[in-house]
């Protein structure tokens, strides 16, 4: 008989609210017992998280590591890491999406940095947002909609410095000894770059 | 450190962009600080953000049971499925490739009708010969859980191949792709495994063909995954282009199963 496997579950988790929202954004209360699911192993919390971010925290090891193999490593990775700190979850202090991009992107980082002789990739520049996007994809490309207007308040310069730091793994330190300039100047330059990032994203209020 | 010096920081810290020992500092700092630690927050949304702006990749098909199985093996739940493996069927691989399918599946018979007689009888031949290896190491496959296709190149390039594939619920999954009469100077050839949606995984990969062997290489993989899903099987050269492709769909099989019978 030829193993068969099911869809992702993408049921509502339990005690949350079924108004048609359950495909769309999560309230921090649902999202508090997502995590609270996914720290008892339980399948279908973590085919709904996956679900939700499997595809941004694939495309971000893509962009970061460059390979396939290495994506996907990181992917399990990612996941595994999020059970261990599952029980440090807390919604009040923050979004699941916030939570899991930031594993995975210092995950991703602290391993392009341990393998030598990698090509530090650059920043993509968005094109488009899908026009018909699968159910389970509404979470990431509102947020993906909300960074791609947030960083057009940034000039290219500081668009740039972010994505060497964030893509490229890059510290302030190496940036600013790869461009000859002092180290007081990258950080000035990086944090006015990501306070303005933090304004324009301040209406992503939680629905 | 100040909260003047910690804010300073926080930008970078956001960005994973701070050295060792500034960011413990920091840290230890936030655990206390609530103030700074509200801004730490908002400032780790905002660089969070920057994850979703590359254009989206699609995963592989079966990554999400591997991201699953690994979960709930750390959680202390059982695997999904019964994963034991069968090391004896690396030999049993290996008896498999000795059945010489890569020479006569590169066959260039003149005439059609000698062509899918000699197809009849090979596949009949291996996919006995088959459960009869998998019978010997204790695995029952039913027929649906074993798939052969043979590979052919397209129009213009030559040579051939055939891969047979075990999905079982039981056993790890495996795929043998037996390849022959491939361009040496085209090497290396990747092997990769196809959904109907485009999905892939890799297979192997072929680094040189020993031209004395005509070209004929054997490649067989275990996988800690289901392959159910997975319909075709492509051989790719150093240049992208395919070598040779060919259908292990389960419906297809019925062909296969037909042509047999009617022998």
């Amino acid at each position: 008989m030829t193993a068969s496997r099911g869809e992702p579950a993408r049921r509502i988790p339990e005690g949350g609210r079924s108004n048609g929202r359950s495909n769309g954004p999560l309230l921090a209360r649902e999202e508090q017992r997502l995590v609270e699911q996914l720290l008892a192993g339980d399948d279908d919390a973590i085919r709904t998280i996956y679900a939700r971010f499997g595809r941004p925290v694939y495309t971000l090891g893509r962009r970061l590591l460059g390979s396939a193999e290495a994506a996907e490593e990181l992917t399990q990775d990612v996941f595994l890491t999020a059970w261990r700190k599952a029980a440090r979850f807390d919604s009040s202090r923050g979004r699941l999406s916030t939570w899991l991009m930031t594993i995975a992107h210092n995950l991703a980082v602290d391993r392009l940095r341990r393998e030598t002789g990698v090509t530090r990739p650059t920043l993509v520049l968005v094109e488009e947002v899908p026009e018909h996007p699968a159910e389970s994809e509404i979470e990431p490309l509102f947020e993906r909609d909300v960074a791609i207007r947030a960083l057009a308040v940034l000039s290219d310069r500081e668009r740039e410095l972010l994505s060497r730091a964030y893509f490229g793994g890059l510290t302030a330190r190496e940036i600013a000894e790869e461009d000859g300039i002092p180290l007081g100047t990258v950080k000035t330059r990086l944090r006015t770059a990501l306070i303005k990032l933090r304004k324009a994203n301040a209406d992503k209020e939680r629905p | 450190m100040t909260c003047l010096e910690i804010r300073e920081r926080l930008p970078e810290l956001a960005l994973h962009a701070l050295n060792g020992s500034d960011e413990d500092a920091v840290r230890r700092h936030l655990e206390w600080c609530a103030g700074c630690r509200k801004e730490e927050a908002a400032l780790r949304a905002a660089a969070a953000s920057l994850a979703f702006v590359p254009d989206p990749i699609q995963p592989p098909e079966d990554l999400e049971e591997r991201v699953v199985d690994r979960v709930r093996e750390a959680a202390g739940r059982p695997r999904r499925r019964t994963r034991t493996v069968v090391a004896s069927l690396v030999a049993a691989a290996i008896a498999v490739a000795a059945l010489g399918w890569g020479s006569v599946m590169a066959g260039r018979a003149e005439r059609a009708e000698e062509l899918a007689d000699e197809a009849v009888l090979r596949e009949e031949t291996a996919l006995a010969r088959f459960d009869e290896m998998l019978s010997r190491f204790g695995v029952t496959a039913s027929p649906d859980q074993t798939r052969m296709g043979r590979l052919g190149p397209p129009s213009g390039r030559h040579g051939g191949g055939v891969a047979l594939m075990l999905v079982s619920p039981d056993v790890m999954d495996f795929v043998i792709v037996v390849v022959r009469g491939l361009d040496v100077d085209r090497s290396p050839y990747r092997i990769f495994l196809t959904t109907p949606r485009g999905a892939k995984v890799r297979v192997g990969r072929i680094d040189e063909l020993d031209p004395a062997l005509g070209g004929e290489e054997i490649y067989r993989t275990f996988f800690d995954r289901s392959l159910a899903p997975f319909e075709r099987v492509v051989v790719r050269d150093a240049n992208g282009e395919i070598a040779l492709e060919g259908s292990i769909a389960p419906e297809e099989q019925l062909e296969v199963g037909a042509a047999i019978a009617a022998r």
